[in-house]
C-alpha cells in the first residue's frame, strides 16, 4: 500500500518536473541562463576588482583612505562571491592558487628547484587590509589580482555549463558555505563571513531556481522544496548576523543537511547524470554520500591508496589484525605496532612520548592516535610519508622502534606455517609478493584504514539519529566552528587539516607549541617538525616548527596532547589555544598559523568546548584484540612471546 | 517488470527535456530498438608487468660498511635505458632510473637505478633472467652502484641512449649547498641547530644524502677536476654513464658541467651530444666530441638562434666555475637561446633530426616573461627562442619579454642538424584566446610533454609523448571534456606546427598513472614506466612499476582513428588499438549497458573513451533518440 503511494506520488513528481521542461523547449534552457548570469557575474567581478585595484594603487600614494579600501574590498568579494560556486567547480586551481586561495605562502609544484610563491587573492587581502595595511603589498596584490581576474574571464567564458556541473557546483558551495564561509575561514581579517555566505546562498539559489519553474504555474515539489530551504536559511543567516553567537549547529541540521541530501535527490529526480557515470577517477569523498557526516562522506581508498579489494577481502582482514598485535615484527620481540597504539587507549599510548624497543630513553615524538589516521595526505607528526602502506617500513626500520630489515623480517614469518597459510590466504594470487614487504605494510595500513570512528554521539545527533547531546556540547560545537576558531584549522566532518569542500589537501600548521605546559615560563619545544622531515620540497622557512593538523576526534580519550604530548589535559590544550599559542605567549615564533591574538574565551566557554571533543568519541568495534598468534615450530620460544605487549 | 516499465514511460517523458542539454533516461528498454550494430574487436596491445620499484629486490654490493647483500628497489620509476643483446641470447639490459631520493643503508643514498636482463618466452612474453654479475653479485635485478663508484646521485629522472646501447642517467636535482643534499632543513633561518655534517643521523627511513664529507675526485679522464677534493654537494647534478649489464657507474660528465640535466641524445656518428636541462630559462646545449664515441674530450657548445648558421653553437670555455654550477649562468651572459624547462631529448636515427620536450612552466611569480625579462635587466642579449614572441604576439604581447607572457603547456621541438635550425612539432594547449567556440572546443589537450621517445609501427616513426600536468587552470583540462591524467600521445615525426587533434591517445596503461620513460625494445613491444597511478587498480598496478605493451606488430590498422562516416544516420568508428570510438556527429550521448541502464553520459563531443568497459554489449544512444549497439571484445 505504501509503496503504491510512493509510486504515485512518483509519478506527479515526473510529471509535473518534465512538464516543465517540456515548456523549456520553446525558452531558453537552465544551462543557458546559468551561463548567461555567470557571464555577466564575471564581468561585475572584472570592473569591482579595478576599483578595488584603483583604489589600492590610490591608499598607497595617500588619495584615498582605509575606509574606501575597506568598502572596495567588501565590493570585490561580494562580487567574487557570486561566481564563486561555478568559478571554483569548474577551475579550482584558479581559484585556490590566484583569486581566493588561504593566506600562506607555497611552493611551486613541479620545478625541482624550490621556488617560493608568495599568497595572493581576495583573502589575502582580506587580512592585510583589516590586520596588517601594509600599503605597498596591498597595492601589488591588487594589481595581480586583476590580472589573474581578467585572464581567468577570458578562459571561463569559453566554458560550457552543463546541467551536471551546476548541481554539483551547489553542492560544493553548500558544503563550503558551512566548513570555511560561515567558520570565518575565508574571512579572516572582515570577519564578514555570515554576511558572505548569505550572497553565496542567494546565488545557488537563484541559479538551481532555473530548474524548479520559469513560469510559476507549475511546481517540482522537491525543487520548490530546495529553494524554499535556501530562503529560510538566508532568513536566518539575516536574522542572525553576529558571527559570536551564530549558530551553526542549528543552522546544519535545519539547512545545510537538508540542501546537501535535497539537492542530490533533485538532480536524480531530474534524471541529470551523476559524477559517478562521468567521471571514474578516484575521489577523496563520495559524491552519493547524503551528509557530511555520513560513515562513507570520505573516501578511504584515496587517501590510503589501497585497492577497494585488498580493503574488504575477508582473507586480509583476517590476517592484518593479528600482524597488528605481533611482536614478531620486531627485531627482539618486545614490540608489537599495539605497544605504541594501544587499543584501549585510543590507538596511542598515555605517554608524552613512547617506549623504544630497546628499553632506553623514548620515541622522539608522542604516538598519535590511528583512528581516522588513514584520512590524511601524508602521514606522521612532520607529514614526511606520503604513502600509507609505506609508512609502515619507516616504523620497521626504526632503530628506537622495529629495528630490522624489512627482507628480514618477511623471511622470518615465512618460517611460520601459520603464516604461510594465512599469507597464503590473503596474497595467494599475487605469489610472488605472497609474503613480501609490501604485503606485510598492505595488511598493516588495511588495518589502520579500518579503524574508522565517525559513529560518535555528535555525529548520531548530527544526523538525526539520537537527541541526546548536551546542551554545553552543542554550545561547544558553536564555538568550535566559530569564536575560537578550531575549525578553520581542524576542518568539519574530519575535525583534521583536510581542506574542504574537496577534501584533497592536507595541511600543518605552526602552534608555537611549548617544552611544557607553563604559560609563566613558555620554552619553545626544539622540535622543528616539517622543515627537518627530509622532504626537499618542505624545507621552506614557513615550515618551521610546523606539525600536522590532527584529528580532534578521540581527544577525549588520546592525552597527552601534541607532537611531544606536553599537554597533558583538554584544559591544558584550551589555555593554550587561548593564549594565541606560543607567539600569544610571548616567544618568538616566525611564521606562526594560529593567531596570536588571545581567543578571549571565558572558562565555561572552554568547559562547552571539552564537553564537544568528548562527543566525539566512537571505538566501538574496533578495540578486540587477537586471542592467538601464529606458531613457529622451529622456534619454541618465539611461541611464548606475548599478545601485544 | 511493472517497475521497470513504469520507470520507462517516466522516464520517456522526462527525456524530452531541455533543448540543449537532453537529459538521458536512466533507463531504457533495449527491446524497443532495432539497433546497428558496430564491433569493437579486441585490443591488440596487451600488458604485461616487468619491474616494481619499492617492492622488487636487487641485488646490493658492499656500501656504508655493510657487506652485499640485497635490499628493496626504489621508487618512482621514470626513464628506462635499453641495451641491445648483440650475442641475441636474450634481447638486452632495461636500465630504470629512481627519482625518490631517498636513504638505503645498501643501494646508498640519493637516487638510483635498477638494471636486469630480459628476453622473451615462447609467448612473446618477457622474462627477466638470472645473472652472475663480475663483482660477485647474483640475481634477476640489481641496483646500479653509485656510492662506491663516482659518488650519490639526486633525483635520476631522464637520460641518454647511446647509439651502442650506452646509457646515461640525468640528475635533475640541481643542488645549491651541502645543506641542499642533507637530510636537514636548508633554507631556513634557524637550520643550524640540527646540521651538523660529520656527524650523519642514525639510519632511519629518510631522503637525502647522509655523507656530507667532501668528496675527492677520482676520474683521471677528466685531467681538469682528478684529484680534487670538492663540497660533497658539488658533486651532484651530471650526466652520469653507467654500465647496465654490471650494474655499476662509470662516471659522471664532468666535462659537460653540473646543471639540472633532464635529458640527451647522440647523434648516429657519435660526434655530438644534445643536452636538456631543466631550468627557466634554460640553454640548449651540445657536447662535441673531439674522437666519436668518447665523450672524455671535446667541446660543450650552446645554441644561439639568432647568429648566422656556422656561429650558432657558442664554444663554453673549459673552467671550474663553468663545471661547478655556472653553465646555465653563462650560457645566458653569451647570448644563449631561452627555453622554458627543456626536459627530455630523443634522435630520429634515420634522419638525425633531434626532438625535445620544453616543457613549459606554470603561472605565478615565476612566469617566463618575467625570468626571460630578469635575464635581460642584468645586460644579457639572450633572446627567447623565436616561437615565444610568436606566441606572446598572438596574445597581445609585444614579445615574450612581457611580465604577463606565460607558457602553462609547452611544446615539442626539433632541432635539424642539417641546417642547424629549430622549430615547433607541436604547440601544446590549445589557448583558448584564439580557441574555436565551445561546439569546436577540441577533445585533446597536450599540457607540459616530458618524456618523449620514437616508436616505429608498421614502418611508421611516431613521437612518444609523456604529459607531465603542471596544473589544471586556465582552461587547460576542462571538467567533462578532457580529464586531469597525464596522457601517453603519439605524433608522425614529420609533423610540424602540428594540430593538437593530430595526437593519437594510448589508453592501454593503468587507469590513472603518469607515463614515463617509454621506450620500444623490438617490433612488437614498448617498455613504460608508470608512475602514481590511482589505487582503483589492483596491486601491483597501483604502485610505481615497468610495464611492457605488447602487440604492436598487430597494429595494422586504425591507429589513427577517425574512420569515414558515409551515412548520414548515428553510426561509430571502434578504435581497437586506442579503445575510442568516434562517433559519426558531435552531439550528447548515452551510453546504456546489456539490461538497459545507463552507466555514462558525454556532452558535445563525437569521441569517447571505452577503455573501461568490459567485454560486452552496450547501446549508445544520441539526443535525436537513435541507438547503436557496440559490441566490445
Amino acid at each position: 500500500m505504501r509503496k503504491l503511494l510512493v509510486y504515485i506520488v512518483t509519478i506527479f513528481l515526473f510529471t509535473f518536473c518534465s512538464f516543465i521542461s517540456t515548456q523549456h523547449e520553446s525558452l531558453s534552457n537552465p544551462t543557458e541562463l546559468v551561463t548567461l548570469a555567470f557571464h555577466q557575474n564575471l564581468d561585475e567581478l572584472e570592473i569591482l576588482v579595478e576599483e578595488l585595484n584603483s583604489t589600492a594603487q590610490n591608499y598607497y600614494i595617500e588619495k584615498q583612505d582605509l575606509i574606501d579600501l575597506k568598502g572596495a574590498l567588501s565590493n570585490a568579494r561580494n562580487s567574487y562571491k557570486k561566481v564563486e560556486f561555478l568559478l571554483d567547480y569548474l577551475d579550482r586551481e584558479l581559484s585556490t592558487k590566484y583569486l581566493n586561495g588561504a593566506p600562506l605562502p607555497k611552493v611551486e609544484e613541479h620545478v625541482a628547484k624550490i621556488v617560493i610563491q608568495k599568497p595572493i587573492g581576495l583573502q589575502t587581502l582580506d587580512e592585510l587590509i583589516y590586520i596588517d595595511s601594509e600599503k605597498e603589498e596591498i597595492k601589488d596584490i591588487a594589481k595581480t589580482l586583476l590580472k589573474h581576474v581578467r585572464k581567468g574571464k577570458t578562459y571561463l567564458k569559453e566554458r560550457n555549463i552543463e546541467d551536471r556541473y551546476i548541481f554539483e557546483a551547489a553542492r560544493y558551495g553548500i558544503l563550503r558555505v558551512f566548513t570555511l564561509g560561515v567558520t570565518g575561514f575565508d574571512t579572516p581579517g572582515s570577519s564578514n563571513g555570515i554576511t558572505e555566505s548569505i550572497i553565496s546562498f542567494e546565488i545557488i539559489k537563484k541559479t538551481l531556481a532555473y530548474y524548479q519553474s520559469q513560469n510559476n504555474n507549475v511546481v517540482c515539489p522537491l525543487g520548490t522544496k530546495v529553494i524554499r530551504t535556501f530562503d529560510n536559511a538566508i532568513q536566518y543567516m539575516e536574522a542572525n548576523n553576529n558571527f559570536d553567537t551564530f549558530n551553526r549547529l542549528i543552522f546544519h541540521k535545519a539547512y545545510i543537511s537538508i540542501l546537501y541530501r535535497d539537492i542530490l535527490l533533485w538532480q536524480k529526480e531530474l534524471g541529470i547524470e551523476l559524477q559517478t557515470e562521468v567521471d571514474h577517477t578516484n575521489k577523496p569523498h563520495n559524491y552519493m554520500s547524503e551528509s557530511i557526516f555520513d560513515l562513507d562522506f570520505l573516501n578511504a581508498t584515496y587517501y590510503t591508496q589501497i585497492a577497494q579489494e585488498d580493503l574488504y577481502k575477508e582473507e586480509i582482514i583476517s590476517l592484518e589484525k593479528t600482524l597488528f598485535y605481533d611482536p614478531i615484527l620486531s627485531k627482539d620481540l618486545k614490540m608489537s605496532c599495539a605497544s605504541c597504539h594501544n587499543p584501549n587507549q585510543g590507538f596511542t599510548d598515555e605517554l608524552p612520548k613512547s617506549r623504544t624497543s630497546n628499553s632506553s630513553g623514548t620515541t622522539k615524538r608522542h604516538s598519535p592516535t590511528l583512528l581516522n589516521s588513514a584520512y590524511y595526505g601524508q602521514y606522521f607528526w612532520d607529514m614526511r610519508e606520503y604513502d600509507l602502506v609505506r609508512q609502515v617500513k619507516h616504523v620497521v626500520h626504526d632503530n628506537l622502534e622495529f629495528n630490522i630489515d624489512f627482507l628480514d623480517l618477511a623471511d622470518r614469518l615465512k618460517t611460520s606455517e601459520d603464516y604461510l597459510a594465512l599469507f597464503k590466504n590473503a596474497y595467494g594470487e599475487r605469489d610472488k609478493y605472497q609474503i613480501s614487504p609490501w604485503s606485510i605494510s598492505n595488511s598493516i595500513a588495511a588495518y589502520v584504514t579500518s579503524l574508522s570512528s565517525w559513529n560518535s554521539p555528535f555525529d548520531e545527533y548530527m544526523k538525526g539519529n539520537s537527541k541526546d547531546l548536551s546542551e554545553s556540547a552543542k554550545r561547544g560545537f558553536n564555538l568550535f566552528m566559530g569564536k575560537a576558531a578550531c575549525g578553520t584549522c581542524h576542518f568539519a566532518p574530519s575535525f583534521s587539516g583536510i581542506v574542504p569542500p574537496f577534501y584533497q589537501d592536507s595541511e600543518s600548521e605552526v602552534l608555537g607549541v611549548t617544552m611544557t605546559f607553563d604559560t609563566i615560563h613558555p620554552v619553545l619545544d626544539t622540535d622543528l617538525g616539517r622543515i627537518s622531515n627530509g622532504r626537499v620540497r618542505d624545507q621552506v622557512d614557513f615550515f618551521s616548527r610546523s606539525f600536522k593538523t590532527a584529528t580532534v576526534r578521540n581527544a577525549a580519550i588520546t592525552p597527552p596532547y601534541m607532537h611531544n604530548g606536553s599537554l597533558n589535559t583538554l584544559q591544558e590544550l584550551m589555555h593554550f589555544y587561548n593564549k594565541g599559542g606560543g607567539a600569544g605567549l610571548g616567544l618568538n615564533v616566525p611564521h606562526q598559523t594560529l593567531s596570536d591574538n588571545p581567543l578571549n574565551l571565558t572558562n565555561t566557554e572552554m568547559t562547552d568546548i571539552i564537553s564537544f571533543m568528548e562527543s566525539l568519541t566512537d571505538t566501538v568495534g574496533m578495540t578486540s584484540v587477537v586471542t592467538e598468534l601464529p606458531g613457529f615450530r622451529n622456534n619454541e620460544k618465539w611461541n611464548d612471546r606475548k599478545i601485544g605487549y | 517488470m511493472k517497475k521497470s516499465l513504469l520507470l520507462f514511460t517516466l522516464s520517456a517523458m522526462s527525456s524530452i527535456g531541455f533543448a540543449q542539454s537532453p537529459i538521458f533516461d536512466e533507463e531504457i528498454n533495449i527491446e524497443n530498438y532495432e539497433s546497428k550494430e558496430f564491433v569493437m574487436p579486441p585490443s591488440p596491445l596487451t600488458t604485461q608487468v616487468v619491474f616494481i620499484g619499492g617492492h622488487d629486490i636487487v641485488q646490493t654490493t658492499p656500501t656504508y660498511g655493510n657487506p652485499s647483500g640485497r635490499s628493496i628497489a626504489k621508487e618512482w620509476n621514470d626513464f628506462i635505458g635499453f641495451t641491445p643483446d648483440e650475442t641475441a641470447n636474450t634481447l638486452g639490459w632495461v636500465s630504470v632510473n629512481h627519482e625518490q631520493i631517498y636513504q638505503d643503508d645498501k643501494i646508498g643514498d640519493g637516487g638510483g637505478m635498477t638494471a636486469f636482463r630480459i628476453t622473451k618466452d615462447q609467448d612473446g612474453q618477457i622474462v627477466v633472467v638470472d645473472q652472475d654479475l663480475a663483482d660477485g653479485r647474483s640475481g634477476k635485478f640489481f641496483n646500479v652502484d653509485f656510492a662506491n663508484t663516482v659518488g650519490e646521485t639526486g633525483m635520476n629522472c631522464g637520460g641518454i641512449v647511446g647509439p651502442n646501447g650506452r646509457i646515461w642517467t640525468a640528475e635533475e636535482w640541481f643542488r645549491g649547498s651541502q645543506q641542499d643534499i642533507w637530510k636537514g632543513n636548508f633554507n631556513s633561518a634557524d637550520r643550524s641547530d640540527s646540521w651538523n655534517p660529520h656527524n650523519p643521523a642514525p639510519m632511519k627511513e629518510g631522503y637525502g644524502v647522509r655523507d656530507t664529507a667532501d668528496f675527492t675526485i677520482n676520474a683521471p679522464e677528466f685531467p681538469f677536476v682528478n684529484g680534487m677534493t670538492i663540497k660533497k654537494y658539488e658533486n651532484f647534478n651530471y650526466m652520469t654513464e653507467i654500465d647496465p649489464k654490471q650494474a655499476v657507474a662509470i662516471r659522471k660528465q664532468y666535462n659537460w658541467g653540473r646543471a639540472g640535466w633532464e635529458g640527451g641524445s647522440i647523434s648516429n656518428d657519435g660526434k655530438f651530444v644534445y643536452l636538456g636541462i631543466d631550468a627557466t630559462p634554460a640553454p640548449w646545449v651540445r657536447f662535441e666530441a673531439d674522437t666519436p664515441f668518447d665523450f672524455t674530450k671535446g667541446k660543450l657548445t650552446i645554441y644561439n638562434e639568432t647568429l648566422p648558421r656556422e656561429d650558432r653553437w657558442i664554444p663554453v670555455p673549459e673552467s671550474l666555475e663553468n663545471t661547478f654550477g655556472g653553465l646555465t649562468n653563462y650560457a645566458l651572459t653569451e647570448g644563449a637561446t631561452m627555453f622554458v624547462r627543456n626536459e627530455w631529448v630523443t634522435i630520429d636515427r634515420e634522419t638525425g633530426i633531434i626532438y625535445w620536450s620544453e616543457t613549459g612552466r606554470d603561472s605565478g611569480s615565476s612566469g617566463p616573461g618575467i625570468l626571460f625579462n630578469r635575464v635581460k635587466e642584468q645586460g644579457s642579449n639572450s633572446q627567447p627562442a623565436s616561437w615565444h614572441n610568436t606566441n606572446a604576439q598572438a596574445r597581445g604581447y609585444a614579445d615574450a619579454f612581457d611580465e604577463g607572457y606565460q607558457d602553462y603547456y609547452g611544446r615539442v621541438a626539433f632541432y635539424d642538424p642539417s641546417t642547424d635550425e629549430i622549430g615547433v612539432v607541436v604547440n601544446g594547449g590549445p589557448y583558448l584566446d584564439a580557441s574555436p567556440t565551445i561546439e569546436e572546443y577540441p577533445s585533446k589537450h597536450l599540457s607540459n610533454p616530458d618524456g618523449l621517445s620514437i616508436i616505429t609501427i608498421n614502418h611508421e616513426k611516431f613521437l612518444m609523448i609523456q604529459e607531465d600536468l603542471n596544473g589544471t587552470s586556465f582552461g587547460r583540462t576542462p571538467e567533462g571534456i578532457s580529464n586531469r591524467l597525464c596522457e601517453l600521445y603519439l605524433l608522425s615525426v614529420n609533423a610540424r606546427n602540428a594540430e593538437i587533434d593530430d595526437l593519437i591517445r594510448i589508453t592501454a596503461i593503468p587507469a590513472g598513472a603518469e607515463i614515463t620513460g617509454a621506450i620500444q625494445i623490438d617490433d612488437n613491444t614498448i617498455l613504460i614506466n608508470s608512475q602514481h597511478p590511482n589505487a582503483d587498480n589492483a596491486f601491483p598496478l597501483n604502485h610505481s612499476c615497468t610495464i611492457a605493451i605488447h602487440g604492436f606488430q598487430n597494429v595494422t590498422t586504425g591507429l589513427h582513428g577517425g574512420g569515414i562516416f558515409d551515412d548520414t544516420s548515428l553510426s561509430v568508428y571502434p578504435n581497437p588499438t586506442t579503445r575510442e570510438i568516434t562517433l559519426s556527429q558531435v552531439s550528447d550521448y548515452a551510453i546504456y549497458d546489456v539490461t538497459g541502464k545507463r552507466i555514462k553520459v558525454l556532452r558535445n563531443t563525437n569521441q569517447a573513451d571505452v577503455s573501461d568497459l568490459e567485454t560486452g554489449i552496450y547501446f549508445i544512444k544520441n539526443t535525436d533518440n537513435e541507438v547503436i549497439k557496440l559490441i566490445v571484445q
